[in-house]
């Protein structure tokens, strides 16, 4: 297993916010389920209910003090939007997405 | 009569189908004295727009079902929706599509991730614009001298009973009123005193009809009465108190001076004509007739309206038939 910047816990902007803490928890505690809907959806290769998935994100992602989710699932979206067919562009953007999802931290 | 424009603490609707989204806001607004109403999909948020008529709406574009600019376009073209502002969240950035949230009627446009600062901002600047956009509008429809609704508000009114009544299938009565003489006592006693007759008998006015009817000043000395859900003989009820309210009004300052009134009411409006002008122009015609009649009382329209009221000064039976009140 490789180790480094990849595998580090991904923090909030917004960790030193008493206000935020509980609800930083709350959107970490549903990484995984988002983790799992965004691979479900690729699997079946639901392309639009998989942009959806990702859509939220992307709105979210910032206003939690995670930036680089909203950057990430944007990028996704515009695999999507702009080269549906492009399976493999389309999956490696959203694995990017989903590595950074996987690191959130409360 | 109107009513001063209650400060209570603004409702704001989200329309967004992310959960995490309202509860970020909800806590990031929490100290902004502002009431919360959620709706995850675009459809329960038109329902509640409707149902709760919130201050102001945040409207995200991209949701399932319908989406942002679907709900904005129903919620403007919706009368009861369409005067609520919406400001629009949306993580597109694109100009093309600001441009079409405010082509649609958007009041804003925030992208998302938002900035919590500046959104709150902007929810206040558009809380505080839309205060001010009502109040001028109230006072806009208020005569400064009687504190009664004026003629624009008047035929605003108008038409919106007459549609109400006619869905509902409710009575409804319209009264045009005239204090007698008026000129003659602006002359006699000068334009003070005839201020506080106006005043006075927009007073009485206030105090005799009910919350849910409406008294304005039309002009000059002549004002009228819209009374929801009345049939004739209890609108002529209305007016004959008032009638006998004005009669006996007294003044300190005016020992000499005595107003009195005349009415006309109608429960239709005049034939072929069913809008708010066709009404004003049946009540007008039925005032015109107590003043031949003697003034100082109250007429009702009668069923087969006459074509005109001109030259029955001269001629009696050329007069609208009309069957005394009392």
């Amino acid at each position: 297993m490789r180790s480094g910047p990849q595998d580090e816990p991904l923090i909030s902007d917004f960790s030193d916010d008493a206000e935020m803490a509980p609800l930083i928890e709350e959107f970490a505690q549903e990484m995984p389920e988002n983790i799992d809907r965004m691979l479900s959806h690729w699997r079946k290769q639901e392309l639009s209910a998989l942009r959806r998935a990702v859509h939220q994100l992307r709105g979210a992602g910032g206003g939690y003090g995670f930036p680089s989710i909203t950057e990430s699932a944007e990028s996704v979206e515009q695999q999507i939007d702009t080269t549906p067919e492009d399976l493999e562009a389309i999956g490696q953007a959203l694995d990017e997405l989903i590595q950074l999802c996987a690191r959130v931290a409360a | 009569m109107p009513q001063r424009i209650a400060e209570q603490s603004p409702i704001l609707l989200l329309i967004d189908d992310a959960p995490n989204i309202h509860r970020l806001l909800a806590v990031k607004l929490k100290d902004e004295g502002i009431d919360f109403l959620a709706a995850l999909s675009g459809e329960e948020g038109l329902q509640l727009a409707t149902s709760h008529q919130p201050s102001l709406i945040l409207l995200d574009i991209n949701m399932p079902d319908l989406d942002g600019f679907e709900v904005l376009l129903r919620l403007k073209n919706e009368p009861s929706t369409m005067e609520i502002p919406v400001i629009v969240l949306s993580s597109a950035h694109d100009s093309e599509l600001k441009v079409r949230a405010f082509e649609l009627g958007a009041m804003d446009y925030v992208c998302k991730p938002f900035d919590v600062p500046e959104l709150r901002a902007r929810i206040q600047s558009a809380i505080r614009l839309t205060r001010l956009m009502r109040l001028l509008e109230h006072r806009a429809q208020i005569d400064s001298l009687t504190g009664l609704w004026n003629r624009a508000h008047l035929n605003k009114r108008l038409e919106a009973e007459i549609n109400q009544a006619s869905r509902k299938k409710t009575p409804l009565s319209f009264v045009m009123c005239d204090l007698d003489h008026f000129k003659k006592l602006n002359d006699t006693l000068g334009h003070p005193a005839g201020d506080l007759a106006l005043q006075t008998f927009a007073k009485i006015l206030q105090e005799q009809i009910r919350d849910y009817d409406t008294a304005c000043r039309y002009g000059g000395e002549e004002f009228a009465i819209i009374l929801p859900n009345t049939p004739v003989s209890e609108a002529v009820g209305v007016c004959e108190r008032i009638r006998q309210a004005a009669e006996v009004a007294s003044w300190r300052k005016y020992p000499d001076m005595n107003i009195t009134a005349s009415f006309g009411v109608s429960d239709r409006p005049i034939e072929g004509r069913e809008d708010a002008q066709g009404w004003i122009e049946a009540a007008d015609r039925t005032l015109y007739a107590a003043k031949q009649a003697g003034r100082n009382r109250v007429l009702a329209f009668s069923e087969t309206p006459p074509d005109s009221k001109s030259d029955s000064k001269s001629d009696k039976s050329d007069a609208p038939r009309v069957r005394l009140a009392s």
